[in-house]
């Protein structure tokens, strides 16, 4: 008998398993998917949103804001890169200002800080590179950048490191109330806890269905993007929204943690969550919006264009939409229409479903001994000249640079590859080492991967996955 | 710390023809440092041939064409160190730091007076298109994929579509079809490879291609399924009404190649030379050889002053790069039937009258005889590979010793599949005498995994 299980392995789970492993508490994760974070939280901008986009006093605005604040703690225990960059939010018409003062007021009501309306010459200083059609712009210093992937991989690495299970490729399929406990069926075995935490984004709706009719019904909302090279000089320091115009949806610019620049998203309904198809359309009203933005955005520059799906309560009004973190059933707390800035509020969020477990009766007694931060972990590359000969000495690896555009070597893929939650695909060291992630894409280094992965896993090339099953990178040997 | 007088970073065909020519005028103190266990660049996926026909006078395969080149090295006294990576370069002040990180040493610091980046290229990826749809697995760029089925003995898939009409695209249809994969179709904006890339590669295996034709759309969640193809205006315009599916499983891409410059200065930097593709993308490897030997005739000339020899060296191999390019030019547009023999390249005018052939334009017999036996009975070189018996992960490159009938392609390719050997043999090894019965032997084109130089720290 678990005390708790957290379904979900995204950003809402994690971060959930990562603050409840402190306490004397025996807790499984279960993820459907054969990685972590393989659903909205996958594929998303890794902003940090200040808080100014959601309406006033919204459970989301206010998560925002305070979720914001504390990734300067999460940042230094994690040693996850942020960057508060501060942001900027165009308009160019009289009627888009009164959209920025809009804003403005929605930021105050949440509790962001620092927000000023400033005229175009000072927005001009701060970002030279910004259209210079504006006529106002709205300030705001909280506006960060945050790696993602990191984030995720870290929080569950120190969830692991004090006791956290994590099994992946476990869908639940059924939840049982049993006197006093849950019985939860799954395709990979049956489990008994305590206290359930519902983090399964896309699939919440369907899981607190099992114990309760749901109130809320949950669909797919897909987001595109741009990927651009990374710069000697990037374009931007800052994130450059834009007031909407006309179908411009929420699109935006911004400096990734990692050097690129992004921009996107769309937001159009999709059939199913596995949709993660680009569009002519979508892709189409990102050059357009990017361009008007950074009039010098050159698309020369693009690496790369994907899509993520954002799983959006569809049954509600647009002025009733927000986060729900909701009491399904005595024990049973689920977290529901967790999309954009779930990420930013996820903190927050977390602390709000621990604080409901605890009401339902989840004892938190501290451990006496837990881990409470990460050691640095750089890449071989990343390290000081001391650190890399210190390296070397362990392992000749080090010295063979698989990827050259991230800088990643055979001994970095080995250490990760042999450690508590090893990767099963080549998208699992893409997000864990960020490697075919630079301007050739993959172009040298899949071929090597191939190879490695095919010997370390003693199995033939064409078992290697490019990320779920049935993505077969190769279709086995030549000859 | 080491000091040098010339660094050059990268062991292509551009590096080792400049290491090789500063030799040649008597620069000595010179290292070449290369990112992989073996030099050659690309030299050593490109087991096809058609290398060396201006340079050497005959058509070498690139595995071939690189031996040429390390051999001529091994004569230098060029310090050679692989599998090392450069990891900074200091400009700011003369001479410049090399950091560079090697296997077998670990963190190496050594000076230079002179740097050569003889990067080469990479390719742009198909993800930079962006090309609307899905992002499964199964897209490779066309160079990434030679890699993979020459080298590696991965197979990409079993029925593949090609983007891209450059030469890259070409070779590859032809390779895949030897291999055994369905290549459905070629296609792209414009058709830019050699016509004898056409006639070998597209025409001889009946592949369909299309110019003026782009992908619109990609298929498949997991696995590549399909693509949607469409015309393309001459103005980049998509026409939609002409959109059609094409299920495959496999698409290449070879859509451009971009200069890796990653290691170069941000501005132009006294005694520091970009040197081949890295600099700008040139077609063959002959002119990447000779911008080799024309940048070492260029440091050649700071430190033998005003040497008559020299500036007469220097004056010939630039008419001859800006000749080659004229050339080559010329020969994209001429739409008569170009013998493959030899580097005359003549352009063969043939008719047929009932049964009578009549060629013209041949300036030798033996084009005349090239000519006869495409009309009646072509003949192609084989290049493919073999197994090793203790490597999985490594292919073997092979030839046939001389051109075979058509006809005894596909038998020989089956027989080819067959053989293992063992790891190491010499060059010109007869793997299969007489195979198939086609007259001609099946031989190693060798490996070579270049001279295990010792760089000595002081």
């Amino acid at each position: 008998m678990y005390d708790l299980v957290i379904i979900g392995g995204g950003i809402i789970g994690l971060t959930t398993a990562r603050m409840l492993s402190r306490y004397n508490l025996s807790i499984l994760l279960l993820e459907k998917e054969n990685d972590i974070s393989e659903g909205a939280t996958k594929a998303n901008s890794g902003v940090l949103a200040a808080g100014f986009h959601p309406r006033g006093s919204s459970l989301k605005g206010i998560s925002a804001v305070k979720g914001n604040r504390m990734y300067r703690k999460i940042s230094r225990e994690l040693k996850v890169p942020v960057k508060y960059t501060g942001s900027l939010m165009l308009a160019y018409s009289d009627e888009g200002v009164k959209k920025l003062n809009d804003k403005y007021k929605r930021g105050i009501i949440n509790g962001a800080k620092g927000l000023r309306i400033i005229e175009p010459s000072e927005a001009f200083k701060i970002e030279p590179a910004i259209s210079r059609k504006i006529v106002k712009a709205l300030y705001s210093p909280e506006t960060g950048i945050i790696d993602v992937f990191k984030l995720v991989y870290n929080s569950a690495l120190l969830a692991i490191y004090n006791g956290v299970q994590i099994k992946l490729s476990t869908m639940v399929q059924d939840i049982i109330c049993e006197d006093g406990h849950y019985h939860i069926k799954t395709n990979n075995g049956e489990f008994d806890t305590k206290f359930i935490v519902n983090a399964a984004g896309e699939n919440a709706d369907l899981i607190e269905s099992y114990v309760c009719s749901s109130k809320f019904i949950i669909k797919p909302r897909r987001g595109q993007f741009y990927v651009f090279e990374k710069e000697d000089k990037p374009l931007i320091d800052h994130v450059i929204y834009q007031v909407q115009e006309t179908d411009e949806k929420g699109c935006f610019i911004a400096p990734t943690i990692d050097g690129n620049l992004i921009a996107g998203p769309t937001s159009e309904n999709v059939r199913d969550y596995d949709d993660k198809a680009t569009s002519k359309d979508g892709l189409d009203k990102i050059e357009r919006v990017s361009k008007k933005i950074i009039p010098s955005l050159q698309m020369s520059k693009l690496i790369h264009t994907f899509s993520g799906i954002r799983a959006n309560i569809s049954n509600l009004e647009k002025s009733e939409k927000d986060f729900f973190i909701e009491r399904s059933n005595k024990g049973m707390i689920s977290a529901l229409g967790i999309k954009n800035p779930g990420i930013t509020s996820a903190p927050y969020l977390s602390e709000i479903i621990i604080k409901k477990l605890s009401e339902d009766g989840m004892k938190l007694s501290e451990k006496k001994e837990y881990i409470r931060e990460l050691k640095e972990d750089r890449k071989f590359l990343d390290c000081n000249d001391e650190e890399k000969k210190r390296l070397l000495k362990e392992d000749k690896d080090y010295a063979k640079v698989i990827c050259r555009c991230e800088k990643v070597t055979l001994g970095d893929i080995k250490k990760v590859l042999r450690g508590p939650l090893p990767p099963v695909s080549l998208n699992g060291l893409k997000k864990r080492l960020r490697i075919g992630m630079g301007k050739c894409q993959g172009g040298f280094c899949t071929p090597e991967l191939i190879e490695i992965l095919s010997k370390e896993w003693h199995v033939s090339p064409d078992k290697i996955l490019m990320s779920k099953e049935g993505s077969k990178v190769s279709k086995g040997f030549v000859k | 710390m080491k000091k040098y007088k010339v660094v050059i970073i990268g062991a292509g065909p551009a590096g080792l023809s400049c290491g090789i020519e500063l030799e040649k005028w008597g620069i000595d103190n010179v290292l070449l440092i290369e990112r992989r266990e073996y030099n050659g660049g690309m030299l050593r996926q490109c087991i096809h041939d058609g290398f060396g026909l201006i340079n050497l006078g005959k058509s070498y395969t690139g595995p071939e064409f690189f031996l040429s080149l390390q051999k001529k090295l091994d004569n230098t006294r060029v310090k050679i160190e692989n599998q090392a990576y450069v990891l900074s370069i200091d400009y700011s002040k003369k001479p410049y730091i090399i950091k560079y990180i090697s296997e077998k040493r670990g963190i190496v610091e050594c000076s230079a007076e002179n740097i050569v980046i003889a990067t080469g290229c990479r390719e742009k990826p198909f993800s930079a298109l962006s090309v609307p749809g899905t992002r499964p697995a199964g897209i490779f760029s066309a160079g990434s994929a030679q890699y993979m089925m020459n080298i590696k003995n991965i197979l990409p898939g079993k029925s593949a579509v090609i983007l891209g009409l450059g030469d890259i695209g070409l070779i590859m249809a032809r390779r895949l079809m030897l291999e055994g994969v369905k290549v459905k179709m070629v296609l792209g904006l414009k058709m830019t490879g050699l016509k004898r890339n056409l006639k070998n590669c597209i025409e001889d295996f009946s592949i369909p291609y299309r110019e003026g034709w782009s992908i619109v759309s990609v298929h498949g969640r997991k696995r590549l399924k399909g693509v949607s193809i469409a015309a393309v205006s001459s103005d980049g315009e998509i026409d939609l009404s002409t959109k059609e599916y094409i299920p495959c499983d496999t698409l290449l891409t070879a859509t451009g190649l971009i200069p890796e410059k990653d290691l170069c200065p941000l501005e132009e930097t006294e005694d520091v030379y970009l040197c081949g593709n890295v600099k700008r993308i040139y077609s063959l490897v002959d002119q990447v050889c000779d911008a080799g030997a024309y940048t070492a005739i260029k440091i050649a000339r700071k430190y033998l002053n005003n040497s008559k020899e020299l500036n007469e060296a220097k004056k010939i191999l630039k008419e001859k790069i800006d000749r080659s390019f004229e050339e080559l030019e010329k020969s994209r547009e001429d739409e008569s039937f170009i013998c493959t023999v030899c580097p005359n390249g003549c352009s063969l005018s043939i008719s047929k009258i009932d049964d009578e052939i009549l060629i013209k334009g041949n300036k030798c017999m033996r084009a005349y005889e090239y000519a006869l036996s495409e009309m009646k009975e072509p003949k192609r070189i084989i290049t493919s590979t073999v197994k090793l018996k203790d490597n999985p992960f490594m292919l073997y490159p092979v030839k046939t010793s001389k051109p075979v009938k058509k006809t005894l392609i596909e038998g020989i390719m089956k027989e080819i599949r067959k053989i293992k050997l063992p790891n190491k043999v010499e060059d010109g090894y007869i793997v299969s005498k007489n195979i198939l019965g086609s007259g001609a032997d099946l031989i190693a084109t060798n490996i070579f995994m270049g001279r295990k130089d010792e760089v000595h720290e002081c």
